[in-house]
Formats: structure tokens, sequence, C-alpha cells
């Protein structure tokens, strides 16, 4: 698509702005930008685009902003307008509180909303742990169905010793 | 003196189009709101619990932390000139502090953007141990220490545009000819749709200097840190063929040949012979001596490597290394005097 302010160059600054509640969407060279003011870091083409981006979903979804400014993280106290504002979150659980209107920008930054790649040593741990849990409970049942009680009584001496040194590492 | 050998004490740096490659790690803690949210106790205390975890032990060598109270505002300007700290380290006025290693391959950056920031680099094309470096500090952490993370967004971070790995992994490129035909422009948006980006020398928000560019990953979720660094490769290849494409063109017509070796000679006189010069200037003619020295001309008669010679002619660390604070008219005679000394 070509600018249209120039008409010239290749748009690659895309602006979505609310004027008087009419929205307007502008395609823009590099260049045309720059003379629009508009700073060209990637942190504030984000949060102009976030601003344009969730006022438009939300008047599609709600009918009314009113509705969305009330919404606050209760763990750190940002609420959806500072979310809009600075494109930033305020702590790892507004990631829960904002997590609908997460998933449309994140989708449309990053093209995906589900983590591939590294966890966190402490969670491979958890993992393990509970899948430890889990096989020892699923042996547990299967020798008291069987009546091998003393197989039994071991599992659960082995489930109870595990609990206690998982809740000694915590 | 310090004999540790630094990353950037490498002869053949600066005789290829790839500098360095790099990798940096966002983190944060659970227990505490993001950098931005923090009042000064609780940077305090999230900048403890992380130095803790540094004191019991790390097994990637000697780590130095440098805490904003003890480092002065030029040994700041100089590290983030070494990009051992981004620019929003620089300007945070909060708690804050650093760790490096003696080779200054690696550093963590405490209560940046995100809590943690690891990064880690090597000379020229070594993206995979600057990652081992890296994911070695962060499973150090993650084993003692819960991070924000989530099963479904990865590492939860300040910004979104870092969510998922956290993982920005790029490669310093020295990109004259891409830059000089106004071709580097049109490379940036085409990389942009694989995901990558192009920046300055210094990173996000920073200029361009002495043609040298940050290719690096955008998209940092949805895809693992293998397939980020596999595809980063692939993208930066493809530029460096299109910079070797203009390089080699030059030397096909003499007329050209000619007016390029006069201009790399030319700058390398001004270097030699100046009595006074700015930092920009400077930059400029140790690119050109930079590209004729890879070319092949044996235009480079400094003591140092070039990239080295590109570091060492910065504000802040020509003042860090004569010990004092200069006015920019005296940094520039110094510079001249600096630049002499090295031939």
């Amino acid at each position: 698509m070509l600018c249209q302010n120039c008409n010239e160059n290749q748009a690659t600054v895309f602006v979505h702005r609310i004027i008087n509640g009419q929205e307007r969407e502008l395609h823009l060279c590099e260049e045309c930008a720059k003379q629009f003011g508009m700073q060209l870091s990637f942190d504030e083409l984000f949060q102009g685009f976030l601003d344009g981006f969730l006022s438009h979903n939300h008047r599609q979804s709600f009918g009314s902003e009113n509705l969305i400014k009330t919404r606050v993280c209760d763990k750190c106290g940002f609420s959806y307008d500072d979310f809009k504002n600075s494109g930033k979150l305020g702590c790892g659980e507004c990631y829960k509180v904002f997590h609908d209107d997460l998933l449309l920008v994140l989708k449309n930054i990053q093209g995906s909303v589900k983590h591939i790649g590294k966890v966190p040593v402490k969670n491979i741990a958890k993992v393990s742990f509970e899948n430890k849990i889990a096989r020892l409970e699923n042996d547990l049942r299967r020798a008291i169905n069987e009546e091998k009680y003393e197989d039994a009584a071991r599992i659960r001496d082995e489930i109870k010793k595990i609990r206690e040194a998982g809740n000694l590492n915590e | 003196m310090n004999s540790v050998k630094k990353w950037y004490d490498n002869e053949d740096l600066g005789k290829d189009i790839l500098i360095s490659s790099r990798v940096r790690l966002a983190r944060n803690l659970k227990d505490y709101p993001f950098s931005m949210l923090l009042n000064k106790d609780q940077a305090r205390d999230m900048i403890s619990e992380i130095i803790d975890i540094f004191e019991e032990g790390m097994s990637s060598g000697k780590l130095n932390y440098m805490s904003a109270d003890n480092t002065s505002d030029i040994d700041e300007l100089a590290n983030f000139e070494q990009n051992n700290i981004s620019q929003y380290f620089l300007l945070n006025k909060n708690p804050k502090g650093f760790f490096i290693n003696e080779s200054e391959s690696l550093s963590i950056m405490l209560n940046e953007e995100d809590h943690i920031r690891i990064q880690s680099i090597c000379a020229g094309d070594d993206i995979n141990n600057a990652f081992i470096l890296s994911d070695n500090v962060d499973n150090v952490i993650s084993s003692k220490i819960d991070y924000a993370f989530d099963d479904d967004f990865g590492f939860l971070t300040s910004c979104p545009t870092n969510v998922g790995t956290g993982l920005r992994a790029s490669f310093m490129l020295h990109l004259p000819m891409l830059e000089k035909s106004g071709q580097l422009k049109n490379l940036v948006q085409i990389i942009s749709k694989f995901g990558m980006t192009v920046r300055g020398w210094h990173g996000e928000g920073t200029e361009p200097m002495g043609s040298l560019y940050q290719v690096s990953n955008q998209i940092t979720l949805g895809k693992s840190e293998r397939d980020i660094i596999k595809n980063l490769r692939n993208v930066t290849q493809q530029i460096i063929d299109q910079e070797l494409k203009l390089r080699e063109n030059i030397l096909k017509d003499d007329n050209n040949k000619i007016d390029f070796e006069d201009k790399i000679y030319r700058s390398f006189g001004i270097l030699s012979n100046c009595k006074k010069i700015g930092t920009r200037e400077t930059m400029n003619l140790l690119s050109d001596v930079m590209l004729g020295n890879c070319m092949g001309f044996d235009v480079n008669k400094f003591k140092i490597n070039i990239y080295k010679m590109m570091m060492y002619i910065q504000p802040g660390l020509l003042q860090k290394n004569l010990g004092c604070k200069l006015k920019e008219q005296e940094r520039d005679i110094e510079r001249a005097k600096f630049i002499k000394s090295m031939l």
C-alpha cells in the first residue's frame, strides 16, 4: 500500500486514531510519519498502535469505554488506562487482569499467543514433582483395587515422604 | 593492571562485516511489581534478593557488582558506550546496579525496564556461545527464585513486546555500503516482515554511528529460542550477502576502485594528522578504514583493532581513560591525541 500523504513510497506506519468519535486509519511512509512529528522508535510506535487498537476493539466489544476504565489490577493498582497509555503492564498479575485485551494485542504484534521455549528451572522441578505424585497416586489406586495392601502402604508412605520433602524445598 | 582479555581484544574484530553476536534475556520476579512501579524500598529489596543469589555462587566466573551509588556518571556513560548497560538503564534514576564479568562478555542489569536483564556478547559469529552464557545465569537464578511466568505467555515482561522467551538476539554488523546506497531502508522494511528489526549501535532508540547496526528479532512469543536464533541467522546472512555484493561492485570498475581507495586512505590521513576531532566525524572516518581493511587494503595502522578504536574514542570512555571530566572542545583535542597515540 502506498503512503496516503505522498502517494509515492510504500506505507510502513499504520496509525489508528479516534477523532471526535470517528475512527481514522492513516497509512504513512517513514518519511511522512517523521513530518507528522511521529517518533519512530518501536516502543513509541507500539504505544500509539496500542492506543488506537484497543479503543477500536473495545468499542466493538463493549459499546462504551466507561466500562473498561474501571478495571484495575488488584495486586499493583495498574489500570486499564495506564496500560493503554503506556503500552506497559504493572506486574505479572496484570497479564491475567487484562488477559483478553492482551490476546488481541499479542496476536497482532507477536503473531502468537502461546509461549514455546524455555521454562524456569523451578517450574521444571514443579512439573516433575507433580508428575511423580500423580504417578504414585495412580499406583496406589491400582494396589488398593488389586487388594495388595502391603504395596499400597509402601506407596502411601512414599507419597507422604515426597510431599514432605517438597514442602521443605518450598 | 587487569590482565584478563576482554571480548573485544580480538585481532580479527573489524576485519569482517559481522562484528559481534549478542543475546539478552528479560526476566521479572514474581513477588514484585515490574520496575516501573517499584518504590525505592521495593527496588532495593528486589536487588538485594538477586545479589544474594549471586553471592551464593555462579559458575560463570568472577562477577563484579557495580551499584548506582559507587559508579560515577563517566563510568556509567563508558559502560553504555561499551553496550554493557542499556540507554534505559543509564537514564533510570531509581536504585539499580549491574554485574559484569572480567572479560565484559556478560552483564546482568538489575532494575532496568524489567527486574533482570541478562546479556552476553561474543566476538564475531558466535551467537550460540552468547546464548549459553546468558542461559546458564538464567538457570541459576530461576532455580532459586520464582520468576513471573505464565504457561501460555511465557516469561512475563513489563512490555508485551518482550513477553514469551524474553529473548532479544542480535548481530552487530558494519553496513557502510548498504547505508550509503540507500538500500538499507528497503532492507529494513523487508526484514520486518520476518519479525526482525534493525537498530543503532547502542540498541533501541539510539542513532546509528560509524555504519554500525544491530539486527535483532522483534518477535519473542510463539517461537522457541532455537528458532528465533536460526531465523535471525538466516536474515543476517541475506543482509551480509547484499553488503558484500555492493562491495564487490566497487572493485569491478577501475575508476570506482581508485576513488574508493583514495577515500579510505584520505580518511586514515585525517585521523592520523588531525589536531581536534568530534565523535561523529571520527566514527565516519574509522568506518571508512574498517571498510578498506575488510576489503583487503592495508589501511589500518592502528595498534588496536578498529572496533576497539571506535569504542575508545567515545566521550565517556575517553574521559574514563584520562581519569577526568572534559568539556566538548577539550575532548575533541584529547581524542585527536589518543588517535595519534594508537599509531
